[in-house]
This record gives structure tokens, C-alpha cells and sequence, in this order.
């Protein structure tokens, strides 16, 4: 069967990676991990107020904060908060993203046109604004982050699908199964899903990093969730207490390096993985 | 064309109904009370205590009592009549501060967008022109660091190495206050020139990603292979040719960043004490002064609108291929 071909070309082709995939794949695994293992890595309790403004010693390895707060403690708890929310955010886009291409490139006639305004619509709008006007005005926390972010984000990767869905649905595989009279439910499970499987992930880390930079520009400016310790909250609180200006590099630095660092993962994995997909259906 | 032209103002007009639809129910639906949003969680509490009666009267203006309906209608006719309310922060009209720190941002945003422009096409076709030369490989990795790390990131640095430690430029603010005349220009221009630097470099970065990735998709494409075995010169080639193609996305992603003008810049603008229109909505949503953040919200969300819509306009003029394509949202 043609499908069941290019299914298993698919599944072989996951395991052929570049450099920069791999670079990004650890990236993100040491970032996992740090976030799993954050209460047993961590010496102290980030929330635990100490001697404030302390230099990098062995107690504290990147001194404490203006209230007295394990900054590297902070670091590890901070991973967590930055990771959930940006995967629960791409989790929700791509959970949109793919819900709309389908209905859009599948179906096609009345519910296209729709779904495409609405699309371009939404692509109007400026993100950061209308996301920071969100989290602002709704109730403070994740959940609400995450609802703004998702709001804006889904666009980008909904019109690609699309795309692909409409070349997808005019190739042979597709007609036959369809004058078959099999049920749209199931082509769209069983062939096209599988075969977007690598846009859809590629597109889903390149989401997961925009979340993760705009959840920490969010908690940088200090519209995040206040109670939470975060990679954007650690540099608010160093910009606006005064580490920057006393040249406190153990605050502001590492927060800076890490929200870096994993964009830097995540970019990767998608922008190598889509450039590795268009290789695979050349050849 | 024209049938194209049409559809496309259409849809930009639908969004920024839109817009203006969505910045209404926003304030409207918002967890607490719409006066207080309207108002200023402080004015409204001391309002409560003092004179509950002009309470009364403000939401008698909002028509707060009225059905959701005829508000809207009294909301939409207070935006053609470009009454925007007052702002809390030095009661002035809204429009007035908007408008002036406007102004302010445009100081940085243009020269950004000429000379990130320029750079970011040049560097760009010099990439994609030799894909895997030692242009493209120092620059390409720098370029897509540059571009994924966040500006703010940098921003910090730099405000670090070169304000604070060095003391090269000035830390916040936008003028002493006191040199008038060319003193002033020049006394902006060096205050300017921290977030300038970072903007132009971003925008570079940017661009440079975008040209590379045109060219070297033209340079493989069969019209060029032809136009080498015509025997026309690598410069003919490329100029002719390969730039001619590449150059039409480039185009039209200038155009988009034309609407962009004043949005673009809110976050370095924020750690720069720079006072223009991203630092004014920063310190509205910061102070809840909810018609200025609006207002902001609704003229930089009119401005990508109309980019796009420019980009749309000039596209189908530079590049008559361009038809509602089966695939053309």
C-alpha cells in the first residue's frame, strides 16, 4: 500500500538527524530534567527568604536576590514554570492549528472561507500587545498566560497545514480512500495526521520556544503570575531592584543565559526538523 | 488586479472592526467592574468614598447601565468622532500623549527600518548568493542567534557594558533637558544610539534570514542555469535575474514591517526609559489606565493592518503573477 509506504518512510526518516537537531534535542532533555528533578537538585527553597543581596558562595552559588532568595534555586524552579508553559501553550496552538486546517483543507467550500478570514483576521493583530493587554486585565496566572498566548499563536501554523492538507487531499491515496467511502474521521486520523507528523512537530517546537519568549518578556515586564518563580520574574526583579545597575552579573546573567539557551533549543529542533521534512520529499 | 485590491481592503477593513470590536468586549468582560477598568482602580476607589454621585455620572457617559448593544453603538461612535477619553495618568486627552509619544518612537523605528533594510538585503544576497562560503558560514549562525535570542537579553548586556560599566552612553531617557537648537539633535541622537544600535542589529538579523533564504532558493531555480548557459556574467545573472525574483518577498516583508513602525520596539523601549509608544503602554497596563492602553492597542493593531494591506497592494503590482491562486488566503 502506498499509505502504509510512506508511513514507514516517515517512521525512518525521524531517526536520520543533523547537528543542530541533536544540539537542540539535548538542550531540550537537560531542560527536562532540570525541571523533573528541580526539589532534589535544588539546595534551598526558592521561596525561602534569607540575607538579601549576597554574593556567589558555596552555600548560595549565585548569591540571593534583594529579598534574600536562593538565586540558583530560583534558576531550577524557574525551569519548570517556563517548560509547562511553553508546552501547554504549543500543545493548545497545535491542538487549534490542526483542528482548523483540517476542517479548512479537507472540506474546503464555506467553512474554508471562514476559517481563513477569521485566520487572517487574527494574523492582524499585534501579538505581544494584545497578549499583554490580555494577562493584564484577566485573572494572574498560568492558565490565563497560557489562554493569551495560545490566542495569537495558532495562526502562523494552522495556514501551513492548511496548505499541506490541500496538497495532500489531491494526491491518488487520498481520492481512493475517499471514493472507498472511507469516513472522513478516518482519513483524517489514519493518513493525514501521519503524514503532517513531522511539519505538525517541527512547527510544535518552533511554537513552544515562541511561547517560552513571550511568557518570559510577559514576567520580565511583570505581567506574569507573581506568586511563581520564573526565568522572566528572576530578571524583572533584577532590572527593577537594582542588580543591573550594581553589576550584580550572578542575578541578571544566568536567567538571560537560560531563556536563551532553551528559545535557542527549541528553535533548533524546528527549524532543522521542517528543513530536514522538505530534504525527505525531495528525495 | 482591482478584484484583488478589493478583497483585500475588505478584509483589512473587517479587521479593524475587529479590533475595535475585540478591544470593546475586552474591557466589558473583564473579571471586576467595567467602571473600575474605565476609570483607574485608584480614581475609582476614591471616587466610591467621596462623590459616589459623579461615580454615577461617568457610567452614565460610558452608558454603563445601557444593554450591551446601544453600548456598543455609543463606543463605536465615540472612535469615529476619535474621542478616546481622557488619560489618567495627567489628564489630557488620550489621543494628545499617544500622538506625542508617537513621535518619539518614530525617531527610533525609521532609521531602523532604512537601515536594517538595507543591511539586512545586502548581507543577505552576499549569503545566498555563495551558499557555503566563508560569508555564509561566519555569518548565518550569528545572524539566527541574533534573531532567536530575546531583545531584551541583549538589551540588558549592552545597557551593561556600555552605559554602566564604560559610561559611553547615557543610562535611560531620551534628552538632558536643557541644550536646545543642534545641541538637542545631537544630545537625542546619542541617547538614541543604545536601542538604535540593538533595534538595526535585530532587524538585520532578521532580514539577512529572509534575503539568504530568497536568493538561494532563485539561484536553484532553472531560469538561472539558463541564463548561465546564455553566457551572460555572474553579475548580469544576478542582477537581472536572481535579484529581480528575490527581491519580491523582500518587498513585501518591508511592508509589513511599515506597520510595524510603532509597535516594534515596546520592549527595548521599556528598559531604555525611552518614552515613545511601547513604554506608554507598558506604563498603561502597568497603572491599569485602560483608555490609553487601548488607544495604543488599536493604533499599532491599524498599523499592521495597513501594512499588510500595503504589502497585498504592492505585491500585485510588482509581481503580476500574483492571482487568487487556489492556495492565496
Amino acid at each position: 500500500m502506498n499509505t502504509e509506504k510512506k508511513a514507514g518512510r516517515a517512521a525512518r526518516r525521524t531517526f536520520r538527524m543533523n547537528p543542530a537537531m541533536t544540539a537542540g534535542i539535548i538542550i531540550v532533555g537537560i531542560l527536562a530534567l532540570t525541571a523533573i528533578l528541580a526539589p532534589v537538585i535544588a539546595p534551598c527553597d526558592p521561596y525561602q527568604y534569607g540575607v538579601p543581596y549576597e554574593k556567589p558562595s558555596a552555600d548560595h552559588l549565585l548569591g540571593t536576590n534583594d529579598v534574600g532568595q536562593d538565586i540558583f534555586s530560583e534558576l531550577l524552579y524557574g525551569t519548570r514554570v517556563s517548560l509547562l508553559i511553553g508546552v501547554f501553550t504549543s500543545l493548545v496552538v497545535t491542538v487549534i492549528a490542526a483542528s482548523t486546517a483540517l476542517v479548512a483543507g479537507y472540506y474546503r467550500g464555506w467553512p474554508d472561507k471562514l476559517i481563513t478570514a477569521f485566520t487572517n483576521v487574527m494574523m492582524g493583530l499585534p501579538n505581544l500587545a494584545l497578549t499583554t493587554l490580555l494577562v493584564a486585565y484577566l485573572n494572574p496566572g498560568k492558565i490565563s498566560i497560557i489562554i493569551s498566548i495560545a490566542l495569537t499563536a495558532w495562526t502562523g501554523t494552522s495556514r501551513i497545514l492548511r496548505s499541506r492538507i490541500i496538497q495532500l487531499c489531491e494526491m491518488p491515496f487520498i481520492k481512493i480512500e475517499k471514493s472507498l467511502g472511507v469516513s472522513d474521521g478516518v482519513i483524517m486520523v489514519k493518513h493525514l495526521i501521519p503524514n503532517l507528523r513531522d511539519v505538525i512537530l517541527s512547527r510544535a517546537a518552533l511554537s513552544v520556544s515562541n511561547a517560552m519568549l513571550t511568557e518570559a518578556s510577559l514576567s520580565f515586564l511583570g505581567f506574569g503570575d507573581y506568586g511563581e518563580k520564573s526565568w522572566g520574574n528572576i530578571l524583572h526583579y533584577a532590572f527593577y531592584q537594582k542588580g543591573v545597575i550594581r553589576g550584580f552579573t550572578w542575578w541578571y546573567l544566568p536567567p538571560i543565559l537560560c531563556i536563551a539557551l532553551s528559545v535557542m533549543g527549541f528553535m533548533l529542533i524546528g527549524y532543522y526538523g521542517a528543513q530536514r521534512k522538505e530534504d525527505g520529499t525531495d528525495a | 488586479m482591482l478584484k484583488r485590491i478589493i478583497k483585500k481592503s475588505l478584509i483589512a477593513v473587517l479587521t479593524v472592526f475587529a479590533i475595535v470590536t475585540v478591544s470593546f468586549l475586552m474591557v466589558r468582560f473583564m473579571p471586576g467592574d467595567t467602571l473600575i477598568h474605565l476609570v483607574g482602580a485608584d480614581r475609582y476607589y476614591e471616587l466610591l468614598e467621596d462623590s459616589p454621585k459623579q461615580l454615577e455620572h461617568i457610567a452614565e457617559l460610558y452608558g454603563l447601565n445601557d444593554p450591551l448593544w446601544k453600548q456598543y453603538l455609543k463606543y463605536l461612535k465615540s472612535i469615529v468622532t476619535l474621542d478616546f477619553g481622557i488619560a489618567y495618568s495627567n489628564h489630557l486627552p488620550v489621543l494628545d500623549n499617544v500622538l506625542s509619544c508617537a513621535r518619539w518612537t518614530l525617531i527610533l523605528s525609521v532609521p531602523t527600518f532604512i537601515i536594517g533594510g538595507f543591511l539586512g538585503a545586502v548581507a543577505g544576497v552576499l549569503a545566498g548568493w555563495k551558499p557555503g562560503g566563508a560569508f555564509d558560514r561566519i555569518m548565518t549562525p550569528v545572524m539566527i542567534f541574533v534573531n532567536t535570542v530575546p531583545t531584551y537579553c541583549i538589551g540588558i548586556i549592552f545597557l551593561v557594558v556600555f552605559a554602566f560599566k564604560n559610561g559611553w552612553f547615557p543610562v535611560n531617557g531620551m534628552t538632558n533637558g536643557t541644550s536646545t537648537g543642534i545641541a538637542r539633535i545631537l544630545d537625542i541622537m546619542w541617547h538614541a544610539a543604545l536601542p538604535l544600535c540593538l533595534l538595526v542589529m535585530f532587524r538585520t538579523a532578521g532580514n539577512f534570514l529572509l534575503m539568504k533564504s530568497n536568493v538561494s532558493q532563485v539561484r536553484s531555480e532553472e531560469y538561472v542555469t539558463t541564463a548561465y548557459s546564455k553566457g551572460l556574467t555572474e553579475k548580469k545573472v544576478l542582477f537581472r535575474h536572481v535579484m529581480k525574483n528575490a527581491m519580491v518577498p523582500y518587498v513585501t516583508s518591508l511592508c509589513m514591517q511599515l506597520g510595524s513602525l510603532l509597535s516594534g520596539s515596546m520592549m527595548l523601549e521599556v528598559i531604555f526609559g525611552w518614552k515613545g509608544m511601547g513604554n506608554l503602554f507598558y506604563s498603561a497596563v502597568n497603572s491599569r489606565d485602560y483608555p490609553t492602553a487601548q488607544l495604543c492597542f488599536m493604533i499599532s493593531a491599524v498599523c499592521i493592518v495597513a501594512g499588510t494591506l500595503l504589502s497585498d497592494i504592492v505585491i500585485s503590482f510588482i509581481d503580476p503573477r500574483v492571482k487568487d491562486a487556489i492556495d492565496e488566503y
